[in-house]
């Protein structure tokens, strides 16, 4: 997809130093692309500012964007190697603290034989999200999140496809292997209610 | 097929991404072996636990805030350059001051003069530029957020310098002039990465400024190192760089330096997306007077120019016949920015050294 004219005055207007313009597309796609930005950093207060960030890079960057994509891609773009670059610091500063979660940021169920909300669940998945390393994270929310192909992933990392291929799985078989206990829970899930209903 | 290489395409086969011989054979695989079906099924599942992650919508605010800080970094350029041409008459009239004070180095000093106002044009905003590029800029009037205090102002302002100067970079290191020096070493961030770094830093440079990038798995800023990387952005002349080959090659903990001109994706991608760490270095120091013959000088450039007081003592050929045989000092030629190219170095600092020095 490319820039449509639309989006391409719009372009123009920011080049020229017009902010109000770029506030336009600033608004068009912060939806869009807000929930990736969560999804990458697990934290809303670090989305936000993950998102400003790479709202200001773009508009700075705006003379090397030639609308070759469209520009929420180009977007995507820099806020996904931007998460990287940033979770990375994190990551590592985490590793060399002995601290790669914080205990109080688990959910915790006062009764563990009911079932699990949304909420719990969805939790707890991105506790798992958070726990991989920036790397294997990008690949997961890109793929399984926003639904890119292999080689749409390869070229925002700028990374081999096979490269892209491998990352996926192992980030993959790790997640499984922290969601394991979820899996079970969610496949026994139905049998229980039935029994439940049984009864 | 052995059944690592079946685990590995089983994602690929989930997301439908084999080629039809690699799906005939993981097919085949999975109705010979139930627990790849089930790992499958796993996969699966896990797949479909991400894909069901709410989709907030983004926090309100945020297009007047990421309006706020474009209109601040805008203002600060155009503050800063104001400031900076006031800073360089301010200059010009203490040196004309001087030069009507002393007549008999005049001529020599008018010429300073009119070069040291031309640099300090040419240098702004950044320190760093030797050719800053224009900002999309907009005249708007800067309104301090309420309740900010002086000292948050200060902040602000020296962040969004620090900014400027990482834009700055960014953009040297998508021109075509930039080269690279690719120094391996055996250990990231070991004591060799310290001491480029050192050596960078306590090198005097014209734009003594410098930038540091950590890379990391995801940037591959380069097929044969494919793992992490230093890249150090440096701003040399022909003589700065030509004194810092010299310099490195004696490090004892480099095993290789290879000299290569970057691909342009890879610095374009390290532009976008390296988090970008200004470092300060040393800038060229002024001329001292020399004292006993055989003191060393404290002058690091024979095209430094004397301070007031020096002039003031007058004029001391000798400084320069002296400094020009300091092995120390890089020849230089008088003007660098005329005579001499400047370059973006990228010192690509390694973790690996499996490539072989040439």
């Amino acid at each position: 997809m490319t820039v449509s004219d639309d989006e391409h005055e719009l372009i123009k207007a920011c080049r020229a130093g017009k902010i109000d313009a770029f506030g336009i597309l600033v608004a068009r796609y912060q939806d869009r692309l807000y929930p990736t930005a969560l999804r990458l950093t697990g934290r809303p207060e670090d989305a936000a500012d993950l998102l400003q960030d790479a709202f200001l890079r773009s508009f700075e960057k705006l003379n090397t964007f030639h609308g070759e994509s469209s520009f929420y891609t180009w977007v995507y773009r820099i806020t996904v190697n931007l998460a990287l670059s940033q979770r990375r610091k994190k990551h590592v500063a985490g590793r060399q603290a002995g601290e790669l979660g914080d205990p109080a940021d688990e959910p915790t169920r006062s009764d563990p034989s009911r079932p699990l909300e949304d909420s719990e669940r969805d939790a707890l998945v991105q506790l798992a999200l958070n726990a991989l390393a920036p790397e294997h994270r990008a690949v997961v929310v890109m793929k399984e999140f926003d639904g890119l192909r292999y080689e749409e992933i390869a070229t925002i990392l700028n990374l081999p496809i096979g490269t892209v291929r491998s990352r996926l799985h192992r980030a993959r078989s790790e997640l499984r292997e922290r969601l394991k206990g979820l899996a079970e829970f969610d496949l026994s899930a139905p049998e229980r209610a039935s029994r439940e209903d049984a009864v | 097929m052995n059944s690592e290489d079946s685990e590995s395409l089983l994602s690929a086969f989930l997301d439908d991404e084999l080629a039809q011989e690699e799906r005939s054979d993981i097919e085949q695989a999975i109705l010979a072996r139930p627990e790849l079906g089930l790992a499958l099924e796993n996969l699966r599942q896990t797949r479909e636990f991400v894909a069901a992650l709410p989709r907030p919508p983004a926090p309100a605010g945020l297009v007047t805030s990421v309006g706020r800080l474009l209109r601040i970094r805008q203002t600060t350029y155009y503050r800063r350059l104001s400031f900076s041409l006031v800073g360089a008459s301010i200059a010009a009239s203490l040196l004309l001051a001087v030069a009507l004070r002393f007549p008999s180095p005049q001529s020599t000093v008018l010429v300073q003069m009119n070069e040291l106002t031309e640099r300090q044009r040419s240098d702004e905003p950044s320190s760093l530029s030797p050719d800053p590029e224009p900002l999309p800029i907009q005249v708007v009037e800067h309104r301090p957020s309420a309740g900010s205090s002086p000292m948050d102002v200060d902040q602000e302002l020296g962040n969004m310098q620090e900014e400027r100067d990482r834009q700055h970079i960014r953009s040297l290191m998508e021109r075509k002039e930039t080269q690279r020096v690719l120094i391996v070493t055996d250990v990231l961030n070991g004591p060799a990465s310290d001491k480029i770094e050192k050596l960078i830093a306590e090198n005097p440079r014209h734009h003594s400024n410098f930038g540091r990038t950590t890379v990391s798995l995801g940037i591959v800023v380069d097929p044969d190192y494919p793992s992490e990387a230093i890249v150090f952005t440096v701003i040399m002349t022909d003589a700065e760089l030509s004194f810092f080959r010299d310099q490195v090659s004696k490090v004892d903990q480099v095993t290789a330096i290879v000299e290569d001109s970057p691909p342009v994706e890879v610095t374009t991608q390290l532009a976008e997306v390296g988090s970008i760490l200004i470092l300060r270095g040393t800038p060229p120091a002024t001329l001292q007077p020399l004292g006993d013959a055989g003191q060393k000088t404290l002058a690091t450039r024979t095209d430094d120019f004397p301070t007031l007081e020096q002039q003031q003592s007058g004029p001391h050929p000798m400084n320069r016949l002296r400094l020009n045989n300091d092995p120390r000092v890089p020849d230089g030629p008088k003007d660098p920015k005329r005579s001499s190219p400047e370059h973006t170095v990228l010192i690509w600092v390694t973790a690996s050294a499996r490539r072989v020095g040439s």
